[in-house]
């Protein structure tokens, strides 16, 4: 004779069902679990790609799955997050096509909202080229002013030479 | 509208999608929770930001009976420590332009006094005053000072001088934030609060110091009328809490 096996659910901290739990726990439980991958319920990834596209969200992919998403064509642009230490077009998170975490994704959004939720990368660029221009202006000023000094000890060398 | 100017600790952004408990018309606002609503996510109030999770990505219809496959879902950058930058308004309705002091009196006390009838009708003690600098152009920061005396219509002043004089005809501009750390005293201190404009998208600057939902105010981009911006990062994160 077998017995089942019963499974006794217990809230973490103690108390009724539903409480004890953190706020980012409780958060967690909101989260989207993405594409179905079961067999009697499956997506593939470029369903749920197209899917996003079509609904004009914003698709998280992985440096894999981006080289079969084509963002020109289906009107999308990455988004750009000024940052120290990246190019900042890398995220973190799960793919959408392959579900598979990771820290060099790429999230793409809709053209129509890019300027609203991205960082002008132009802006960005040009910011650090004027800072970088900066820098470099001033040997070339020094090199302008030590060519006038060069100049004027030549010219007194030439009258002291010629009396 | 939001979006994400970095991080304090650097590195990438990051995103996760999750089921909304109500509508998202706009991208670019913060996405919140409350024990109200354990459904989803939930955009904020204007003054209260419960348990933010981040800045939205796109937007989504909530529907309680919703179509096979159609439950809305709303991606969120849920990074804690996020510097969300928000354009100033200058008042509840997005995309007013902040209002121009023009100085009627000059400079004839010290400290500075600046003198106009279009100084802001709430206190804005603690937050921050600069030389209007044009549309498009950045304020260098010796142009700005923190506002420590405000009388409503009449002027604004500061402890420590503007480097130039100020003359007749003048130009200024107010907002209620300092990226300066405050003595956490309500009505004082302009780095710990902001609030949304009606829609969420944009940082209402005509509100008084101190108001609004908690947040920690972390730089200020301080340009013309109607594209200054505020950079705040939010402390009411479900990651972490920080406890005054």
């Amino acid at each position: 004779m077998s017995v089942s096996p019963i499974n006794i659910f217990v809230p973490k901290h103690g108390g009724k069902l539903g409480e004890g739990f953190a706020r980012h726990e409780i958060i967690d439980s909101y989260a989207y679990p993405g594409r179905r991958t079961k067999s009697h319920a499956y997506t593939s990834p470029a369903s749920e790609v197209t899917g996003l596209a079509d609904a004009r969200k914003a698709i998280q992919l992985c440096e894999v799955c981006r080289l079969h998403f084509n963002p020109r064509k289906e009107h999308y642009r990455i988004r750009f997050v000024p940052s120290i230490d990246t190019s900042g077009y890398t995220a973190s998170g799960r793919c959408d096509a392959c579900l598979q975490h990771g820290a060099t994704n790429a999230i793409f959004v809709p053209e129509e909202i890019w300027e609203a939720v991205s960082c002008d990368p132009q802006e960005t660029r040009i910011r650090a080229r004027m800072a970088w221009k900066r820098r470099e202006k001033l040997p070339s000023v020094f090199d302008v002013l030590s060519r006038i000094r060069r100049r004027i000890a030549e010219e007194i060398q030439r009258r002291k030479n010629h009396g | 509208m939001g979006r994400v100017a970095g991080n304090l600790f650097g590195g990438g952004d990051s995103s996760r999608k999750f089921f909304v408990a109500a509508s998202f018309a706009n991208a670019g606002i913060v996405a919140g929770s409350t024990e109200a609503t354990n459904e989803g996510l939930i955009p904020t109030t204007t003054t209260a930001a419960t348990d933010a999770m981040g800045l939205t990505l796109d937007t989504a219809t909530y529907s309680a009976t919703p179509a096979a496959g159609a439950t809305g879902f709303i991606t969120v950058a849920d990074r804690p420590f996020s510097k969300c930058e928000f354009v100033m308004s200058g008042g509840a309705t997005e995309g007013t332009a902040l209002t121009i002091m023009t100085e009627t009196a000059g400079d004839l006390v010290t400290p500075d006094l600046v003198s106009s009838t279009n100084a802001a009708a709430n206190s804005m003690i603690g937050g921050t005053i600069w030389r209007y600098p044009g549309l498009g152009h950045i304020c260098a920061l010796r142009q700005s000072r923190q506002i420590t005396a405000h009388t409503a219509s009449v002027s604004v002043g500061v402890t420590v001088d503007f480097e130039e004089a100020i003359n007749v005809g003048d130009r200024f501009l107010m907002c209620p934030w300092t990226n300066l750390p405050g003595d956490g005293t309500d009505t004082s201190d302009g780095g710990g609060n902001l609030q949304f404009t009606t829609l969420f998208t944009q940082a209402d600057a005509s509100i008084a110091s101190g108001t609004g939902l908690v947040v920690q105010i972390y730089d200020l981009v301080l340009m013309g009328e109607s594209d200054s911006k505020v950079q705040f990062v939010m402390v009411n994160h479900p990651y972490f809490e920080v406890q005054a």
